[in-house]
């Protein structure tokens, strides 16, 4: 099939048993990602971001829905047909010391992700590890070090190497760069957006941090206790918010006022999140919205098209 | 250890593949008394093996015209009420408790890393299971259920060997189990599994390196504590039957006549000490020496 997208998820959810209390954390969300495509996650903590990253990995079995990766649905892999398939689906996490092993060095560790997957000899990988050090920006005696001699940028730049070092075709960054300090930020985002260029990577973005999510991805999803409230892609999304949650998350980025007219008070959402043991009937945003009405909270609104490929859950859509 | 992370700044001054082992002897080196302690375990392990034929009497050899005499040349550590030569009892002494404290711990250790395992692993019921008969294990003052043991099944090498090491399992498997768990949902087994990792590829290469030094540390405490109570069994009349000799029964037959023929002490008790704080030293020296973050 020609245009058969690189990752299809369908109506997928996940729960979590918690104490005998059942945990929404993914409410039926669907996407495609093409290759060499980059799809951003925004939300707010515990909107359930990385489960979904994690479930599009299978490294967390999906209660419902589908996950068709390569025209493969993955659920219905064998265990060893998993594991050959992880090799094009790979994962950078926000704390790349506690993915590495603190007793393999960096060498090793990446050496390691070859060795999982039985690609090339000794020598090949060796050759390999230099080359992927090179190209994330590490000296070649790091490969020498162990994960905790670096600095943080550094152990992003191992965790992406490890990562890269099977050639996947499909890479979850999970907060790649929430943990670095703003400068390294920059440089972190240029490595993976230079690298995806070149290895025609796809990437599912996941970021509260909406600066980046607009710089990096073509279309972006913004998830609220579970579901999905908006999607379409990044110009759209950005220039033109249809969704009262969206908004407030985009008001809510720092920006340094240019002229004095730039100012403006700093707008912030009130109240928690609800628990997501028990989210609220009708629309899920309703509890904090400022347009909410009565409709809100007894109906509860269905994604629709506001525009070409720019879809929204809100009643007043639009 | 923040370098800047630019691609010109070196975090390891040479290039060449460093071997975690040569790394950790360098950081054991630095601490002077861990080598002693080194030194003297060294020692007695090479007693331990070629003590009964270095010994210049048998350990059953008895003098009674020379009984209770004060260190000669002789005797270079004296000799007790009948007349056996200590020296000659302490080198056969050393053989016994080497095979008692190693085979005891090693009794508890496999017992232990088994139950650990299966805790920390399985979790759930089995978690359960196994941390209830720790806890039973902590609560029951174990010297006491050694003495039962050594009572119902004889005051030989073996059953001895087998009561220490049946009752001091439970440290291990608590440590183990605390282990794995740590690291069970951890974000390294994630990516390991993310990569493609088959789950003994996961438990080879980054469980057990990481288990594997606590584990050392916590083998080389546990022989000098089961040494320890062997020698508590012996001076409560429990240990090895005589005439088999053990650094416990010497101290226990010394202790009556201390003001007497205090060389009787002096010496098993002396080495005896030496030997305890040596495993000690050596053991503290492991724990720093096997920590990567130790530097180099």
């Amino acid at each position: 099939m020609p245009d058969e997208p690189l990752l299809r998820v369908e109506e997928v959810s996940k729960h979590f048993k918690v104490r005998g209390r059942t945990l929404h954390a993914v409410e039926r969300v669907s996407f495609e990602l093409d290759a060499g495509q980059t799809l951003g996650l925004v939300g707010e903590s515990g909107s359930g971001k990385s489960t979904l990253g994690r479930v599009a990995l299978r490294l967390l079995e999906a209660d419902a829905g589908r996950v068709v990766f390569q025209g493969r649905d993955i659920a219905k892999l064998s265990s060893k047909e998993l594991r050959q398939e992880r090799r094009h689906m790979q994962i950078i996490f926000q704390d790349p010391l506690a993915s590495l092993n603190s007793r393999m060095t960096v060498g090793a560790a990446i050496e390691d992700a070859m060795i999982i997957q039985g690609v090339g000899t000794r020598a090949e990988r060796r050759k390999h590890v230099d080359e992927l050090l090179e190209r994330v920006g590490l000296p070649l005696s790091a490969g020498n070090a162990f994960p905790f001699e670096l600095s943080g940028g550094q152990q992003q730049r191992v965790g992406i190497a490890r990562a890269l070092a099977v050639k996947p075709k499909l890479v979850v960054c999970d907060e790649p760069i929430s943990a670095l300090d703003v400068s390294i930020q920059v440089q972190i985002i240029d490595l993976l957006k230079d690298l995806q260029k070149e290895m025609n990577l796809a990437y599912i973005f996941i970021s509260h941090n909406l600066g980046v999510v607009q710089y990096l991805s073509d279309r972006v999803m913004v998830l609220y206790l579970g579901e999905v409230v908006e999607q379409g892609t990044a110009q759209d999304l950005f220039a033109d918010p249809q969704h009262p949650y969206t908004r407030v998350l985009i008001d809510s980025i720092l920006k340094i006022p240019e002229s004095s007219a730039e100012r403006r008070p700093m707008t912030g959402l009130p109240g928690e999140m609800p628990s997501p043991f028990s989210p609220p009937v009708g629309c899920p945003f309703h509890p904090r919205c400022a347009l909410a009405q009565d409709r809100c909270s007894a109906e509860k609104p269905q994604m629709r098209a506001v525009a070409d490929g720019h879809l929204a859950a809100c009643h007043f859509a639009g | 250890m923040a370098v800047a992370s630019m691609p010109t700044s070196s975090a390891t001054a040479s290039p060449r593949r460093r071997s975690q082992l040569g790394m950790a002897w360098r950081r054991y080196r630095r601490n002077w008394l861990a080598v002693a302690g080194l030194v003297w375990v060294i020692l007695f392990l090479i007693i331990g093996i070629i003590g009964p034929w270095i010994a210049p009497y048998s350990y059953q050899a008895t003098d009674f015209l020379n009984a209770n005499q004060g260190p000669t040349w002789q005797h270079i550590f004296g000799t007790d009420n009948l007349g056996h030569d200590m020296f000659s009892e302490i080198l056969w002494s050393v053989q016994n408790a080497l095979e008692i404290a190693f085979g005891a711990t090693l009794i508890s250790f496999v017992v232990g890393v088994i139950l650990g395992l299966w805790a920390g692993l399985k979790g759930g019921a089995a978690d359960m299971f196994v941390m209830r008969l720790v806890d039973f294990m902590f609560a029951f003052p174990t010297f006491f259920m050694d003495l039962i043991l050594v009572t119902k099944f004889g005051r030989g090498m073996g059953p001895i060997l087998f009561a220490i090491g049946i009752t001091g399992w439970a440290g291990y498997a608590r440590l183990i189990r605390s282990l794995v768990l740590g690291m069970r949902n951890g974000e390294m087994v994630e990516a390991a599994t993310a990569l493609g990792a088959t789950q003994w590829h996961i438990m080879r290469r980054y469980l057990f390196p990481n288990v594997m030094n606590s584990m050392l540390v916590a083998l080389a405490f546990g022989i000098p504590g089961d040494l320890t109570v062997m020698a508590g069994l012996s001076v409560v009349g429990m240990g090895l039957r005589p005439p088999l000799p053990s650094f416990g029964n010497m101290i226990a037959a010394a202790g009556g006549n201390m003001l007497g023929y205090p060389w009787l002490m002096y010496f098993p008790a002396g080495i005896f000490a030496i030997t305890l704080l040596a495993f000690l030293f050596v053991a503290d020296g492991l724990q720093e020496a096997l920590n990567p973050k130790g530097g180099f």
